[in-house]
């Protein structure tokens, strides 16, 4: 083939324009660290590098995300902690003053202690993390807990804050005040504050003697009749006239419920015979639900009551029956006085007995109550705190889980578009000293001309 | 027979040499000129005398300058400048745009950053901080799509710029090739060959070919026929115009034909290949449907993240407004992605609740929001907005990558061929050289012969003294 100059011109241009151009390339890699520079560089591996990238982005998002959730459910660990202290407290509290060996100074002293574990439980169910009501749900701007004279009030609701913890799940980080505090939607669900309260005013109403005495009057002066009539059942209204006309005399004393309220017992006597009296035990309608108010409700079966000479009661002869009152106000236990409990003596002031004297429910029944429910309450608790740990769970396999995807994807990533450097280095050596052979073989094919050897 | 005949001889050589060594001056002063085709002296033996039964040679005689050409080669040159000037074209055009698409930080990148600052907001709805970086994030997310649009149209206006010098470049060239048809016309009339003319109206061929993509065809008188996909662009000595002063209703310009003969049409859809065709068709197909998806992915992310915005309640409990300036047509949505002016002036107005009642606790309008992330749309070709993006770019990507396989191949071939082109037509200046000394060597030995010649008249008026 014949060869000209300007062939070789074209050649020796041509070949050096693409041996600089890779080495440009070679170059950009080595000084970028990086395979992948412009797009046509390799397009699949650089979208696939920019969706990496991206996916990376929220994987690091969910981390973050993931991260935010330590707070909330530790901070939520330790209040149901501290619920459950509070409450194990009240419980050594409950059983210790179920004794009847406590004065009512000491049971008084035990509800101040039981206060304070209320005012600190409920200190603790409005906790705020980062500026958030941990038990308000959705609810900022207002305290979720108030106490009020009837009671605590929920004022949250019933939002679930949620995070996203990776593409298609979300974790709950709060934990709802009115199921945690105050049982709503959990079977058997306890109210803890009114266990707390509750308690107290038991502690409070706990000021009573031991039994009650109810002196009844034996006076000769009064004329033995036939006793109550017509016979009402218990629970029925026993009508004004029915004991206007034929009790003889009344004694009004006052029992205490669960919650410390007191409620008056009218004891009406009935003088039947010589020495024998009949009883029935009314009370008044605001005591009971569902009266018509003014009117007196019958709580009890009539008694009877029989004395030896001397005015004591012969209690073989007597009847005596239990009181029971159901369906307090304010959801107070029902109050029951047993028949052992009352104890009657004779007494011949020509005067009615208008001593009131106040029944000491043993009530063994209000402790054992709120023992149950105290029971009851921390069982709830520890359900809570497992489901806070169960979530904490959550949160950290799945941050664990982020982790190794993250670190995959990075990999992948850096695979695709990442240089190897040493391959780039050697590369560009390579290509730099092809390229240096090019030139100086260049400038060797080139200069010679036969005019050199004409001279 | 004779001293006279020798001194004829030795005169024509002289005069030959001296042809010869011109020819070579003419090669050796084009070595490098482009497009010049290496000259020959065809000399030829001088018919012989037939004196005493023997044949007496009568020396030499130019018969002519042939330009070494291969004409094989010269027609590929035109076939390869075609293809280069299409492919040179479209590299130019996509890489330019490739560009407006980094690899890291573009447009994939902002709109993570969005849905990952509308997660930190669900996970702190209330905060204000959250809700600036939200606000932060999304002007960046609509900087990003305007500024990627607004690149896109200005590489449209740059094509629409060269089309106006090119056509000037072709008219230029058509003009130049008629006249120079006109001149191959008249010097050939002779019969010789008009060398130096061919080689310029070679290289002006394919110029014109390279932008325009036309095939050429010779006629028996010598002149040649330009033609573009059925448009007659030189025809013997008249030249056919483009211009590109009228703009179409995008506001690009058009290719308007004119004929020698007066006839204008518009001939924009004409045009396929060489640099003309392919800058058209960057700038029409390519170029404009990159633009027109990027709309498309600007309009699926304000409606979409308008319409689960306007589903929630902000810090105020009023229900969400526009959370983008809404966007009226699809065409030009990338260039008008903008937040709504309200709310990156108010955060509290981001709307990150579900409900009016548990503001400012509530996230779920937020945790909606940032979830939009992987939500796929029928639009985008059931593919996210992130994936749509991608897709995009993808595409563009391989577009360039096998733009520019095409024309690394092309030119490589045309470098080839032009190497072969050289290998018969162009100046090798050794070559040159050693013919130089031959004519010399001649010619000092056709002057030899002459004061021979003169010294046997001598000799012979001497005689006869």
């Amino acid at each position: 083939m014949r060869v000209t100059s300007q062939m070789l011109g074209i050649q020796v241009n041509d070949g050096l324009a693409r041996a600089y151009q890779r080495l440009a390339r070679a170059q950009e890699v080595v000084t970028s660290g990086r395979r992948i520079n412009h797009l046509a560089d390799d397009p699949i591996g650089a979208t696939r590098a920019m969706d990496l990238r991206s996916f990376e982005n929220a994987v690091a998002q969910y981390g973050r995300n993931i991260d935010n959730t330590s707070p909330f459910l530790r901070q939520a660990d330790s209040v149901f902690d501290d619920v459950v202290k509070g409450l194990t407290r009240t419980k050594e509290i409950t059983v210790q003053m179920a004794n009847d060996v406590y004065s009512p100074v000491e049971r008084r002293a035990a509800a101040r202690e039981v206060r304070q574990i209320f005012e600190h439980l409920l200190s603790v169910a409005n906790t705020k993390v980062e500026n958030r009501f941990l038990f308000g749900g959705f609810i900022n701007g207002t305290v979720p807990f108030t106490e009020t004279a009837s009671g605590v009030n929920y004022l949250g609701d019933n939002g679930e804050i949620r995070i996203q913890t990776n593409a298609t799940s979300t974790l709950p980080i709060n934990f709802l005040g009115n199921e945690v505090f105050q049982g709503a939607g959990v079977t058997g669900g306890q109210g803890i504050f009114d266990i707390l309260r509750d308690l107290e005013a038991l502690l409070n109403g706990q000021s009573a003697p031991n039994d009650m005495s109810l002196a009844v009057n034996l006076d000769d002066a009064i004329a033995a009749g036939a006793g109550f009539t017509p016979v009402d059942a218990v629970g029925t209204e026993a009508p004004a006239a029915t004991f206007n006309g034929a009790a003889d005399f009344s004694t009004t004393v006052t029992v205490f419920d669960s919650k410390g309220t007191g409620h008056d017992l009218t004891f009406l006597f009935a003088k039947t015979g010589a020495t024998t009296y009949k009883y029935r035990v009314v009370a008044n309608s605001a005591e009971i639900t569902g009266g018509t108010p003014g009117n007196l409700y019958q709580v009890a079966p009539e008694g009877t009551l029989e004395f030896n000479p001397g005015g004591t009661l012969n209690a073989g002869a007597s009847t005596l029956t239990d009181i029971t009152m159901i369906g307090l106000v304010n959801g107070a236990a029902n109050i029951t006085v047993a028949a052992a409990d009352l104890s009657f003596a004779g007494s011949t002031q020509l005067a009615q007995p208008s001593a009131v004297l106040t029944l000491n429910q043993t009530n063994v029944n209000g402790y054992a109550a709120q023992l149950g429910r105290i029971d009851a309450a921390i069982d709830q608790m520890l359900t809570f705190r497992a489901e806070a740990g169960a979530r904490m769970n959550h949160a950290q396999l799945a941050g664990d889980s982020l982790e190794v995807l993250r670190l995959r994807t990075l990999g992948e990533r850096s695979r695709i578009e990442d240089a190897d450097v040493l391959a780039a280095y050697s590369d560009f050596a390579r290509l730099q000293s092809a390229f240096d052979a090019a030139l100086k073989s260049a400038s060797q094919v080139l200069r010679p001309s036969l005019l050199d050897f004409l001279r | 027979m004779g001293i006279l005949a020798t001194l004829s001889i030795a005169a024509q050589s002289l005069k030959n040499q001296q042809v010869g060594i011109q020819t070579v001056g003419h090669n050796i002063a084009n070595a490098s000129t482009p497009g010049f085709s290496r000259q020959r002296v065809e000399l030829v033996t001088e018919y012989p005398s037939f004196e005493g039964g023997v044949f007496l040679g009568q020396g030499s005689n130019v018969a002519g300058v042939q330009r070494v050409v291969d004409r094989f080669v010269e027609a590929e040159l035109l076939t390869l400048n075609r293809d280069v000037g299409t492919a040179e074209a479209e590299h130019q055009a996509l890489a330019a745009i490739q560009e407006v698409f980094p690899t890291t930080g573009g447009i994939d990148a902002a709109l993570s950053a969005f849905f990952g600052a509308l997660s930190d907001l669900a996970n702190n709805p209330g905060g204000l901080a959250e809700r600036v970086s939200v606000i932060g994030k999304a002007n960046a997310l609509g900087e990003n799509l305007r500024q990627v649009r607004e690149l896109l149209t200005s590489a449209q206006r740059n094509l629409d710029d060269e089309l106006e010098s090119i056509t000037n470049r072709v008219n230029l060239l058509t003009e130049q090739i008629a006249t120079l048809n006109g001149q191959i016309n008249f010097s050939e009339a002779s019969g010789a060959e008009a060398n130096d003319f061919r080689d310029q109206r070679q290289t002006r061929i394919q110029e014109l070919v390279r932008l325009t993509g036309a095939t050429v065809r010779e006629e028996a008188d010598g002149q040649v026929t330009v033609v573009s996909n059925g448009l007659l662009l030189v025809s013997g000595q008249r030249a056919a115009t483009l211009d590109s002063s009228t703009f179409n209703g995008a506001g690009f310009r058009q290719v308007t034909f004119q004929s020698p003969d007066g006839l204008t049409f518009d001939a924009t859809t004409l045009f396929q290949t060489g640099k003309i065709g392919a800058l058209l068709d960057m700038r029409d197909n390519h170029i404009q449907g990159i633009i027109d998806r990027l709309d498309q992915i600007a309009v699926t992310l304000v409606n979409t993240v308008n319409a689960q915005h306007a589903l929630g309640f902000d810090l105020n409990g009023a229900a969400g407004s526009d959370f983008f300036t809404a966007i009226p047509a699809v065409a030009g949505a990338a260039a008008v992605v903008r937040m709504n002016p309200a709310l990156a002036s108010e955060p509290r107005l981001i709307a990150a609740a579900s409900s009016a009642t548990a503001v400012p606790g509530d996230n779920r309008n937020a945790l909606a929001l940032g979830n939009l992330r992987s939500v796929t749309h029928a639009s985008l070709g059931n593919l996210t907005l992130q994936d749509g993006f991608l897709a995009l770019v993808g595409d563009l990507g391989s577009q360039v990558e096998s733009a520019q396989m095409s024309l690394d191949f092309r030119q490589s071939l045309l470098t080839q061929t032009q190497a072969r082109r050289e290998s018969a037509s162009g100046v090798n200046i050794d070559e040159e050289m050693t013919k130089l000394i031959l004519f010399q060597r001649a010619f000092e030995a056709s002057s030899l012969l002459v004061r021979t010649a003169d010294a046997m008249y001598g000799a012979l008026i001497e005689m006869t003294r």
